[in-house]
């Protein structure tokens, strides 16, 4: 059953409702058998694109091969894909193994063979017994399993999930996402995900396409685009919640930064740009006290101290605005401290639009070519 | 009894009146009249004659009315699938804007329309003998069972499609989008996915259909002036020819009860669902 996968190409795609397009001029190739995740927030086109594939959204315009087959204007019944939805949409009139067997019975598949498949698929995703209920009586991660199932059952050669975990609570998220990448390396399916959630798709996912406004702003693998998130939008987006608006300046091959409140720092390396930018950096980066390693420093005080368990988090006001902290150290509310960020851990952006849109290659992607000096410091 | 329920039960008092005046008395009445016959009872004599004489009207009341409502449903069901699953704005809206004009028409002018429609020379056969369909030498007539089911169906489906059409828009909308995303057909989605999931309001707007049409007078007398009829022509001769109250209390009793089997039949139905 290994290696059912088919590979996607999209080629211009635009698609829409009624008049107004969401996505425009959108390429993407996705290798057979790869795990991608589509990461935006909410209206950012990551649904539109994945209701393009699965045929539940006309096309206006462009072309979607899935293996061998050009399906741009195909309905979704001729598609060889198949959706998970966000709310499981399993069919409460009918019983979990009829569920699973719909799509065997359209495919005109006999009794047995569909039986057979069904309770392959029910303890393949340790569902056994429990062929005969409805699904209103099964609990929410028990739904999620069988429309996982409905949809694993015809052997599809492209699965689409719509924030399949979303409805879950966090424990069965956990082991929802592990189960769910096992199975698709097991079976080698080509797969596309949707979510808003950074860790489901970090885990999940062998690469990730960050997108905003129907446009991928970021394409790699979780590692290189938590690294290396090539835009203040799509740091901000992986984590980086921490921003400091600063001048850069080059100088003696070093990187000086002004920031608004006149001081200035100095960062190894040559200046990845001249002019107005933006630091921005995760809360887990931040430690009290001075690091002894070239990096920003910022004086403050705890305004607010929580305790989510692990770290501690605090937001820290300093002269240049206030920023949240993970710390192990417990420190008491309105203490001073002084922040300190390693310079690897230092994100820099131009903060002009236009700047960075110069240097986004065709497609909407950034140019990997950069500075060793921007995005990452290391 | 505390304040409160006292109270409660003083809003309620004018409606509980009002169906115990107009409502409850009269269907007392009427019941205890069927049982008396010459100011003598209890006895089944009004029943007796009711069914020596109207015994094929009762069965052919029973036939026009549920071909009616099943009819209805079809039609309804077709409206409400093309509404819910057509995938062209512009004919869904036209679809709508049609469909429930129907609901604004009163059954007595519902039949005078269909007295002319479907007569022998009426604008349908014409219509058909225009387009070569039918020689005119041998049109027919649909003034007769054939009628009534029309014009029943023709009243009653704009509001079974308004209950099955809300229904349909009230389902989730992923259910749909995965038959059709595992490779169900438009007509196998409506079918096997759409219509068991609006099932109880089917059986609902069936049984509320089934008993309307079962107290339509108009139409029976405009559309099928002659034998057999309805029950309510029955129940109106017995009357105004006759001043028979007993025989038209007897067969309103019947009619009580058809209406009570329909009714049994959702109840049934929905408890049973229920249960799974």
């Amino acid at each position: 059953m290994a290696g059912t996968g088919a590979r996607v190409e999209i080629d211009g795609l635009a698609v829409g409702y009624g008049s107004s397009l969401v996505i425009e001029g959108l390429d993407l190739d996705i290798k057979a058998g790869s795990f991608v995740a589509l990461l935006g927030a909410s209206g950012c086109g990551k649904t539109t694109l994945l209701k393009a594939l699965s045929g539940l959204l006309p096309v206006a315009s462009g072309s979607i091969r899935i293996g061998e087959i050009d399906v741009t204007h195909a309905p979704p019944e001729r598609r060889p894909s198949t959706m998970v939805f966000q709310s499981y949409a399993l069919w409460p009139h009918m019983s979990v193994a009829a569920n699973i067997g719909y799509g065997l019975k359209l495919r005109h598949l006999s009794r047995p063979a569909i039986a057979a498949r069904v309770s392959e698929i029910l303890s393949l995703l340790g569902l056994d017994g429990f062929g005969d209920r409805r699904p209103t009586a099964l609990s929410g991660g028990q739904r999620q399993r069988v429309a996982l199932g409905r949809a694993l059952a015809i052997d599809p050669p492209l699965l689409l999930l719509d924030e399949p975990l979303s409805n879950l609570d966090a424990s069965v998220r956990q082991t929802m996402r592990a189960e769910i990448r096992a199975l698709q390396e097991r079976l080698g399916l080509t797969t596309v995900l949707v979510t808003h959630d950074q860790e489901e798709a970090m885990i999940m996912a062998d690469r990730i396409l960050v997108m905003d406004r129907g446009r991928i702003l970021r394409d790699g693998t979780p590692e290189e685009v938590w690294r290396r998130p090539m835009s203040a939008f799509v740091a901000r987006f992986l984590g980086a919640d921490n921003g400091i608006a600063a001048d850069f300046a080059s100088l003696d091959g070093a990187t000086e930064l002004t920031l608004i409140d006149g001081s200035r720092v100095l960062l190894p390396g040559p200046a990845p740009f001249v002019g107005v930018g933006e630091i921005r950096f995760r809360s887990a980066a931040v430690g009290f006290g001075g690091s002894g390693r070239d990096g920003l420093s910022l004086a403050g005080r705890i305004v607010s101290a929580l305790y989510p368990g692990g770290r501690h988090r605090y937001v820290v006001e300093t002269a240049v605005g206030s920023f949240t902290v993970e710390e192990g150290r417990r420190a008491s509310l309105g203490e001073a401290v002084v922040l300190s960020v390693p310079a690897d851990e230092l994100h820099l952006f131009p903060a002009d639009p236009q700047a960075a849109s110069a240097r986004m290659a065709p497609g909407g992607r950034l140019s990997p070519a950069r500075s060793p000096a921007a995005d990452c410091l290391a | 009894m505390s304040r409160s329920s006292a109270f409660a039960l003083l809003l309620v008092a004018p409606a509980l009146a009002l169906v115990a005046v107009f409502f409850l008395h009269p269907l007392v009445l009427s019941v205890m009249s069927a049982f008396m016959a010459n100011g003598q009872g209890p006895t089944l004599a009004n029943f007796s004659r009711a069914f020596e004489l109207y015994s094929g009207d009762i069965i052919f009341t029973i036939f026009v009315v549920t071909s009616a409502t099943i009819l209805t449903l079809v039609v309804a069901i077709a409206i409400a699938g093309a509404l819910t699953l057509s995938a062209s704005a512009s004919f869904i809206a036209a679809l709508r804007f049609l469909y429930r004009w129907p609901l604004f028409v009163p059954f007595i002018v519902a039949a005078q329309c269909m007295r002319t429609f479907l007569a022998r020379n009426g604008l349908m056969n014409n219509a058909f003998v225009a387009l070569g369909l039918f020689d005119p030498t041998t049109t027919s007539g649909y003034l007769d069972w054939r009628g009534m089911v029309i014009t029943f169906a023709w009243k009653q489906v704009p509001f079974v499609t308004l209950l099955i059409a809300g229904a349909m828009a009230s389902l989730d909308r992923a259910t749909i989008e995965a038959g059709r995303d595992l490779g169900a057909s438009r007509l196998r989605v409506l079918v096997e996915l759409v219509i068991p999931q609006v099932m109880p309001t089917l059986l609902v707007s069936a049984t509320l259909s089934f008993v309307l049409m079962l107290s339509v007078l108009s139409v029976p007398m405009m559309v099928a002036g002659t034998q057999p009829t309805l029950i309510t022509v029955d129940m109106a001769f017995r009357i105004n020819a006759y001043g028979d109250y007993g025989t038209a209390n007897a067969l309103g009793v019947i009619s009580y009860l058809l209406a009570s089997g329909a009714a049994i039949f959702y109840l049934r139905h929905t408890l049973k669902d229920d249960r799974r």
